[in-house]
């Protein structure tokens, strides 16, 4: 449930730039999962559910996440994959030249607020 | 309404920390390594015989992280290791906040090499950089060599991986090829040393591998 600290970093971090901005409520979060970050977005929605409970910055925020699929490209003979398809050696080829080209994501894309 | 695009890192202010601690033990020559596993893998077992091996030819700290109890400490400051306990308190992995604060209460200058023994889980610590050179994996074969496809971040964030409990190789009826082509297949640029720490046998590989990593670093 690392999940939990993940989720107070990322509303200090919206909480800071909210009082650079002057906003003092926040409606929306956004933020990118990647399927390879060993992060659960059921989990960090419940951490979020209980994080802001009691906060009147973040009362009536949502969380919005967009969940991002593991998809890999060999460099070798150009073949790629993604989601459950992706492998981290060539299955075409066997080189070892697979780059990840997304899955890896874990960001605060941004917040709306007034 | 105000719409704030930021496009920062989840990670972003542990990451700062975890590069802080970097300097700070590049600053006194430490080289460190942060080993990672699955609960009862062995890694304090090979810890204590690293210890045995290495003191007092070498100087050694450790970083105990531990969810609960000073047990593991007591085990590797009685052998001669300068030691620094985290109990995380329920908290599944360390962050480099953490480990920064055990660095202020180690001997630096003093040390040659200091291991970080992380929180015994395959998910949680994966993404929270400390600040050490390397990240090694214990993996033990009694675990199963599906492992490292189920936990694919995990191995694809090691350098090296110790498969440890070697000598229970016979009795599981598996060999070592199995682990070596399910590790390539998700990390092909791991390094894979077998090793028991039971019986020591391959373990002078483990030590040679971290004087050779301590050398590269001076």
């Amino acid at each position: 449930m690392h999940e939990f600290s993940l989720m107070g970093e990322v509303l200090e971090v919206v909480r800071d730039s909210a009082r650079e901005q002057g906003i003092r409520r926040v409606h929306r979060i956004q933020m990118t999962v990647g399927a390879l970050g060993c992060v659960f977005p059921p989990a960090l929605e419940q951490a979020f559910g209980i994080l802001r409970d009691g906060d009147a910055l973040f009362a009536d925020a949502t969380l919005e996440i967009e969940e991002r699929p593991v998809r890999v490209h060999c460099n070798a003979c150009g073949w790629s994959a993604e989601g459950a398809d992706a492998r981290f050696l060539c299955v075409e080829c066997g080189a070892n030249a697979v780059e990840v080209m997304s899955g890896e994501e874990l960001t605060i894309d941004g917040y709306e607020g007034e | 309404m105000i719409k704030v695009r930021l496009m920062q890192k989840v990670m972003e202010s542990n990451d700062a920390v975890a590069a802080e601690n970097a300097r700070k033990l590049r600053d006194a020559a430490v080289f460190s390594v942060d080993m990672m596993s699955a609960p009862g893998s062995g890694k304090t077992t090979i810890l204590e015989r690293t210890l045995d091996a290495l003191i007092p030819a070498l100087t050694i700290g450790v970083i105990q992280g531990d969810v609960d109890t000073t047990r593991d400490a007591e085990r590797v400051q009685a052998r001669g290791a300068q030691t620094v306990q985290i109990n995380t308190g329920g908290a599944c992995h360390l962050d480099a906040p953490a480990v920064a604060g055990a660095l202020e209460d180690l001997d630096l200058d003093a040390l040659d090499l200091l291991v970080i023994e992380n929180v015994g889980n395959l998910i949680c610590p994966t993404g929270f950089a400390l600040g050490a050179h390397e990240r090694v994996m214990v993996l033990s074969v009694t675990e199963g060599a599906d492992k490292p496809e189920k936990y694919p971040a995990m191995f694809r964030s090691c350098s090296l991986a110790l498969v440890n409990k070697t000598d229970l190789l016979p009795v599981l009826g598996l060999d070592l090829e199995a682990f070596a082509e399910e590790i390539a297949r998700v990390n092909p640029d791991m390094q894979i040393l077998p090793v028991s720490a039971l019986t020591g046998e391959g373990m002078e590989d483990w030590y040679q591998w971290l004087r050779d990593r301590m050398a590269e670093g001076q």
